[in-house]
């Protein structure tokens, strides 16, 4: 059966540029579309299921930001690749369908940030052991407990640590993604990070010094 | 330096992002704290037990990672949008 003339061949797909193979999506041309996602589909699955932690999630969130993507061709401004672009899609469905879910109690911010006394040291130290976080990352229960913690977070206080930390974005795209400015995300961050240490201190997750 | 100056500028420490006069500075309060070095060293384990705790177990992705009954939905559901 003849192609039809406007469908092009995968290997003459694999050659095209951004710009080529934006024009043809843009068309609608059927090969174009279906070798973008199949080219894509790992890397945009990936981040998904990384974000979202569950397969069932995961799957609707890569669905939803593909047609998102396809959805808004014609406002793509070519400030980014169609792969970067992609992924930022992925990321924002991951993030909805996060917030969509019913989540536990967040524990408020400031309940987590250290105390201090008046004369500047902390409040109530507590010594801890010597182990390294290579050791501690290896314990599946532990592994299972950072990602229990991260989900306690505040929501903007766990979207930035989803994306710095988990998702190794660099704090420009981060703040591109959380639509704030690059100082904010720097500040949240640390902040994020000073939290969870206090969860997972509580947990004696770093053990105690004898 | 007190240990409240030394923590709320954390993490430029732990990104090198600072001059050399700052670092100097904490490094002589480190010199002499040893509750700001268990915080820092928790804090420095905090970070890299969370780059590690990707939310799933799935190894890095491949290029067989690419679920036929998802891709074929997402195609089905692209030509609807399309009509």
């Amino acid at each position: 059966m003849n192609k039809p003339e406007h469908e092009v061949s995968a290997a003459a797909l694999a050659t095209r540029s951004d710009e080529e193979l934006l024009s043809l999506l843009k068309g609608n041309d059927a090969a174009a579309c279906e070798r973008f996602v199949r080219d894509h589909m790992p890397r945009a699955l990936a981040a998904a299921r990384r974000l979202v932690g569950n397969e069932a999630d995961a799957y609707d969130a890569t669905q939803d930001a593909f047609l998102s993507f396809f959805r808004s061709l014609g406002s793509f401004r070519q400030d980014a690749t169609l792969s970067t672009w992609l992924h930022r899609i992925v990321i924002n469905a991951a993030l909805m369908r996060r917030r969509s879910k019913q989540r536990r109690p967040e524990t408020a911010i400031e309940d987590l940030l250290p105390c201090y006394l008046s004369d500047g040291h902390r409040a109530n130290p507590v010594p801890v052991g010597e182990a390294s976080a290579e050791s501690l990352a290896e314990r599946r229960e532990v592994k299972l407990l950072v990602r229990r913690k991260i989900e306690e977070l505040p929501e903007e206080y766990r979207n930035v640590i989803l994306l710095r930390d988990i998702e190794q974005l660099d704090t420009a795209e981060t703040a591109r993604l959380l639509n704030d400015t690059p100082g904010a995300v720097k500040t949240r961050l640390h902040r994020a990070r000073q939290a969870l240490r206090t969860l997972l201190e509580r947990e004696d997750t770093f053990g105690t010094r004898a | 330096m007190t240990c409240k100056e030394l923590i709320e500028f954390l993490d430029d420490y732990y990104a090198g992002d600072q001059p050399a006069e700052v670092r100097a500075e904490f490094e002589k309060h480190l010199a002499t704290c040893s509750e700001c070095v268990d915080y820092l060293r928790t804090y420095e384990n905090t970070v890299r037990l969370a780059q590690a705790a990707s939310l799933c177990d799935e190894p890095a992705a491949t290029a067989d990672d690419a679920p036929e009954e998802l891709i074929q939905a997402i195609l089905a559901a692209r030509s609807k949008q399309a009509d």
